[in-house]
């Protein structure tokens, strides 16, 4: 497995990037919370930047929503430097925080009329509230909403303004999987449609389904990006082998297949080259033993396994 | 400007459906005035201090002479200084000016040939001026006219500047003399009350507890501006304003028979001024607090001093001298005085400059302390 340190941000070619960012640093107090950050974003992809909590990606996105002032740094967003994102550019962005609210004796449809006010134009309600599947609640109090349902709402708010470029800060957090799956939906629509998706979420599976391009951030750093097959192609011809396995032969297996074996309790992942020759010897041990391998599962390296890789560290840690 | 208005109505629908917003910026002054002039409406107001002032065109010893009597130990008057150096003509406009905008209760005016005509022994006659239908102001054209009259009969006699008593005609200028009703009075304080209130309280409520749910960074993820917002929480404050004071105005008209000039030009400026005091204040608190918590016991310190000590429900007479400091150096003590002065509910015992000039000082000063400390999206 190659270091961290051999991945260098890449900056793309500027003509496609609807933002750049070069060496962007934010400190407060001795704690560098971005501390020289480079990436780009092309335009009609989805990027999604990926990090445990206090990596950082919070603040470098406020930066990018103009919630934020930078220390240093060069910001280029559509094409323009700007020292800090100002309200010519929020005018082209859409917003979904992972901390924001809305008055909560507000109805549904006043809160997207009164955004509407803060835009130079933007898209009827009624066609946001049915895309986000919200029709039947538009005259309900948002304090009488499920998290789901205000999630739903902060999208619409998001999308009110037809943005160019939307920041996503955890969009589908507390949906169930069938409004995750239609969320999911709605944005691939969007990026067909041109618009540029800067994304960070939880859900390794979500980054994978949706990204074109994952940026890894930890202590403040960019420590990889690139293309989610990409990333998981730098284990090399591995494949992983999940299964469950009593804690006591923990150490007997971890003798027999040295440095490739992680375990959360009795879960045990057991990472192999040679899939064919080192599955048949797990097998084997196994039967010798008499031990049975419950919810035995062989698949790829997926970027949960390059974040655990690359940080010690679970995403959700 | 469509942000200010958007922003101002989301302020009126959430005062109106949130229900501690509810009862205290809508029903509380209602309930507070029904209550108080149900139980004391027909109460008179008590007038402790008389404040009157004299214009002396006599160029001979006797006006002086009655001017001094004016000031005895024992009198419940008080000289209200008028402006040096005008003329003759001058003098009687400032002086019907101070009557009609509430700083003296009555003057005296003494005329140019008040001397020669009393010393060559022929009647003399001076003009009292006092305010149509004001208690005090009555009161105080009584004892004037009383003490020119004893002027006249006695004190001249007893000089021996004359050998015998003179009359001395006293043509008094102003209305039949009413009271102030107890509910008169304290509809001004409840107004007055309830604008201090909505500013102190609502517009903290909406801008501390805003920041600390998240709604303000997500308003701020957009192209809004400071300002923008600052407006249409100003905007949504007046609205609510307007409705308090109508609604407060039409219960003392309707159910106690209350008659106020309210559209009085001063009047105006100082409901305009009260307004703006108030609205200023909830944006000091809202500078100033980390948090909600915070900000709702800021709001209480200034609440309870401003109120009780502004002589909202009851004049303030015969307070220790640290307190009287304290009243009169409180926006609410000169917004009340003068506001009531120019409705005709009494005279203030401040001139009107300073009346203007103290809120007016709170309100520059809040403007800056506000403008200087408030944030909206935390840790920028």
């Amino acid at each position: 497995m190659s270091s961290p340190r051999d991945l260098r941000p890449t900056l793309h070619s500027p003509v496609a990037s609807v933002l750049r960012v070069r060496d962007l640093r934010k400190t407060y107090g001795s704690v560098r919370a971005v501390d020289g950050v480079s990436f780009a974003v092309e335009r009609g992809t989805i990027f999604s930047l990926l990090g445990p909590n206090g990596a950082g990606k919070t603040t470098t996105v406020e930066i990018l929503e103009g919630l934020r002032i930078p220390d240093s740094g060069e910001i280029e967003l559509f094409g323009e430097k700007v020292t800090r994102v100002g309200p010519a550019q929020k005018a082209r962005l859409g917003v979904l925080l992972q901390e924001g609210a809305f008055e909560p004796y507000l109805q549904v449809r006043e809160v997207l009329a009164l955004f509407s006010a803060f835009f130079p134009k933007s898209r009827p309600p009624a066609e946001l509230l049915a895309l986000v599947g919200l029709t039947e609640k538009a005259k309900a109090l948002v304090r009488t909403l499920s998290g789901g349902q205000k999630q739903r709402l902060a999208l619409a708010v998001a999308l009110l303004n037809d943005p160019e470029l939307l920041f996503l800060d955890e969009p589908t957090s507390g949906l169930d999987p069938q409004a995750r799956h239609h969320v999911w939906d709605i944005l691939r629509d969007l990026r067909a449609q041109g618009k540029t998706i800067f994304l960070t979420t939880h859900y390794m599976e979500e980054a994978e389904a949706l990204s074109d391009w994952v940026c890894i951030m930890d202590h403040g750093r960019i420590i990889a990006e690139g293309t989610p097959r990409d990333l998981g192609s730098r284990f090399g011809p591995a494949t992983f082998v999940e299964f469950e396995l009593p804690s006591p032969f923990l150490s007997a297996l971890s003798g027999r297949f040295p440095g490739k074996i992680r375990a959360d309790g009795e879960h045990v992942l057991l990472e192999v080259q040679d899939l064919t020759q080192d599955l048949s010897a797990l097998l084997s041990w196994a039967a010798e033993r008499g031990l049975s391998l419950r919810n035995l599962l062989v698949r790829q390296p997926n970027l949960e396994d390059v974040f655990l890789a690359l940080t010690g560290r679970r995403l959700r840690d | 400007m469509k942000g200010v208005w958007a922003l101002a109505l989301a302020f009126l629908r959430t005062s109106v459906r949130e229900r501690n917003a509810l009862f205290w910026f809508w029903l509380f002054p209602l309930l507070l005035l029904a209550f108080l002039g149900a139980v004391f409406g027909r109460a008179e107001r008590g007038e402790l201090d008389l404040i009157v002032a004299v214009v002396n065109l006599d160029s001979g010893p006797l006006g002086g002479e009655l001017q001094r009597v004016l000031v005895q130990p024992g009198l419940p008057l008080r000289l209200h200084p008028l402006p040096l150096g005008e003329s003759p003509e001058g003098l009687v406009v400032q002086a019907r000016r101070a009557v009609e905008e509430g700083e003296v209760h009555a003057v005296l005016l003494i005329p140019s040939d008040f001397s020669a005509r009393l010393l060559s022994g022929e009647s003399a006659q001076v003009e009292i001026l006092y305010r149509r239908g004001e208690a005090g102001a009555s009161t105080a054209a009584a004892i004037l006219n009383e003490i020119a009259e004893e002027f006249g009969r006695a004190l001249l006699v007893r000089a021996g500047v004359v050998r015998k008593e003179v009359p001395l005609w006293v043509r008094r200028v102003g209305g039949e003399p009413r009271t102030v009703r107890y509910v008169e009075f304290v509809l001004p304080g409840v107004i007055l009350m309830a604008l201090l209130v909505t500013g102190l309280f609502s517009v903290p409520d909406v801008i501390v507890l805003a920041k600390e749910s998240g709604v303000l960074r997500r308003y701020f993820a957009t192209p809004l501006s400071g300002g923008t917002y600052l407006g249409g929480c100003a905007l949504g404050m007046a609205l609510l304003g307007a409705v308090q004071v109508s609604a407060v105005w039409a219960l003392g008209r309707f159910a106690f028979d209350v008659r106020l000039p309210l559209l009085r030009p001063l009047s105006l400026l100082f409901l305009l001024l009260a307004f703006a005091t108030s609205l200023g204040l909830g944006f000091v608190v809202s500078a100033l607090a980390r948090n909600s918590a915070g900000a709702m016991a800021l709001a209480n310190l200034l609440n309870l001093p401003l109120q009780f000590l502004g002589g909202l429900y009851f004049p303030l007479t015969g307070l220790p001298a640290p307190l009287r400091i304290l009243m009169a150096a409180n926006p609410l003590t000169h917004l009340a005085e003068g506001w009531r002065a120019s409705l005709g509910l009494g005279t203030s015992a401040f001139p009107l400059w300073l009346n203007l000039l103290v809120p007016l000082l709170w309100l520059f000063g809040g403007g800056i302390l506000s403008l200087r400390r408030i944030t909206f999206v935390e840790g920028r």
